[in-house]
């Protein structure tokens, strides 16, 4: 720790090579190497994999498990290798390995992608563990997750599941929902299906909640209708809130004008239900 | 922390710096140097100590700078928890009123990425001292200051981000390996 006064001074001695000292720094292997842990775990995957090709040292210093770890842990918050034995006898650094690689299959082939991660030992096969896995993990293919939950109707209902819409207005519900669940493009059995699981688990959020679930239904459908006319560049004429309500009135009971007007004024500002950019992906 | 009474009551310390450099501070902003903070907890509310306190490992100047930015901190608190703010529009308006049920509630992360926004004024204590940034890192480790800390490592591997090992090597001055 003696470096501290005389790489002082030797900073000192080299005034005149400031300005091109200003974006180098000393090696990391001469820091303590809980500091240079310190500074390698604000990297990502890529750049530690990059950093490690260095040299020996550097290579041992981004090889330190707690990295990878945190990296796992952050990128997929619930994987069953985390509980089931697996990580006795791997490192954190093959586990993420292996979940990457695994999500890159996922990415054009899903389900060869969870088949991989299932082989490896990585993921427990059942419905829920894939759901949980799914649901907790920070960046999924959009298209792929589409792909696969039309043929895994018993993973879209755990994951639906896993939602918490205690409290939640409506339309933001809804909104909570195509953020983690790839709105179809169509109407079809998929989106009623979909819309028959979500509404299951937001009245068993809401318990106090006294509307029918047909009642829920034909608003949601009636939602995503007001969310593509507000926001479709193709549509002319928009409907205003006064006949949003009168057409609602003759279908749904029990909801005040008010709400309806609120819920219409919630599209209105805050947009589609299920926001999308052009890769068809949701901001997350 | 400490209780009001010794905030006002709090006497000087003097910190004596590896080159011999003294430096008088308040004992609430030595406070901020969390390896000196037992020490101080210690003393009571004895008003005046009069032996100095040696930090051999930090030099002078960099012991100067990190008094800077413990005055800052503690007067300013600005590293204390934001809260991100929420938009008026999305606000939950619920359909009415709803008798609570027992949802699991999101377990919080269990390692969440270190907040490393440095405020305006953190910005450009860095940028002042962006050639001692190695020192002050090492006086972070030594003072135990975690904020500063975090935003210095982050600061470093800024330059590793993106860059191939053979420009890490020219930036970190590491030779290619025989």
């Amino acid at each position: 720790m003696g470096q501290v006064s005389s790489c002082h001074s030797c900073n000192d001695r080299e005034v005149s090579s400031r300005s091109q000292k200003r974006d180098s720094f000393p090696d990391l292997a001469q820091l303590p190497p809980e500091v240079a842990v310190e500074v390698l775990s604000h990297l990502d995957a890529t750049d530690l994999c990059l950093a490690s090709c260095v040299n020996d040292l550097w290579c041992s210093l981004t090889n330190v498990d707690v990295l990878w770890k945190r990296l796992c842990y952050r990128r997929w918050e619930q994987v069953s290798a985390y509980y089931n034995g697996y990580m006795d006898a791997h490192t954190y650094k093959s586990l993420y390995l292996t979940l990457d690689n695994g999500m890159l299959t996922f990415s054009s082939d899903p389900h060869e992608g969870l088949r991989y991660l299932i082989q490896e030992g990585v993921l427990n096969d059942d419905s829920e563990s894939i759901a949980a896995f799914i649901h907790y993990s920070d960046i999924i293919s959009w298209p792929s997750l589409e792909k696969y939950l039309r043929e895994r109707w018993d993973v879209l209902e755990k994951i639906v599941s896993l939602h918490n819409y205690e409290n939640h207005f409506l339309p933001d519900a809804l909104r909570y929902l195509f953020s983690k669940i790839p709105a179809p493009k169509e109407r079809g059995p998929f989106l009623d299906r979909l819309l028959d699981l979500f509404l299951i688990q937001y009245k068993s959020c809401n318990v106090g909640l006294s509307y029918s679930t047909d009642t829920l239904k034909v608003l949601c459908y009636s939602l995503i209708l007001l969310s593509v006319d507000l926001t479709s560049p193709h549509v002319k004429n928009k409907m205003s809130k006064r006949e949003f309500i009168r057409n609602l009135r003759p279908t749904v009971t029990g909801i005040s004008d008010d709400t309806l007007g609120h819920m219409y004024d919630n599209i209105y500002l805050s947009g589609h239900v299920a926001t999308q950019d052009d890769t068809g992906s949701p901001a997350r | 922390m400490a209780s009001p009474a010794k905030v006002t009551g709090g006497g000087k310390l003097i910190l004596i710096s590896g080159d011999g450099e003294r430096h008088e501070v308040s004992r609430e902003t030595a406070k901020i140097f969390r390896a000196l903070e037992t020490m101080i907890e210690s003393l009571g509310d004895k008003e005046e100590l009069v032996e100095p306190i040696p930090l051999p490992n930090v030099s002078g100047s960099v012991l100067g700078r990190m008094i800077a930015w413990s005055e800052h901190h503690v007067t300013t608190c600005s590293f204390s928890a934001e809260a991100p703010p929420s938009s008026p529009i999305n606000s939950e308006v619920p359909v009415q009123p709803v008798v609570r049920p027992k949802v699991p509630k999101r377990r919080q992360p269990q390692f969440p990425p270190p907040d490393v926004v440095p405020t305006a004024w953190e910005k450009d204590f860095l940028e002042r001292n962006r050639e001692d940034l190695y020192d002050l890192l090492l006086a972070a480790n030594y003072l135990d200051v975690k904020r500063l800390m975090d935003l210095l490592c982050a600061r470093v591997a800024d330059l590793i981000k993106g860059k191939d090992p053979a420009k890490i090597r020219k930036t970190f001055h590491v030779p290619e390996p025989s």
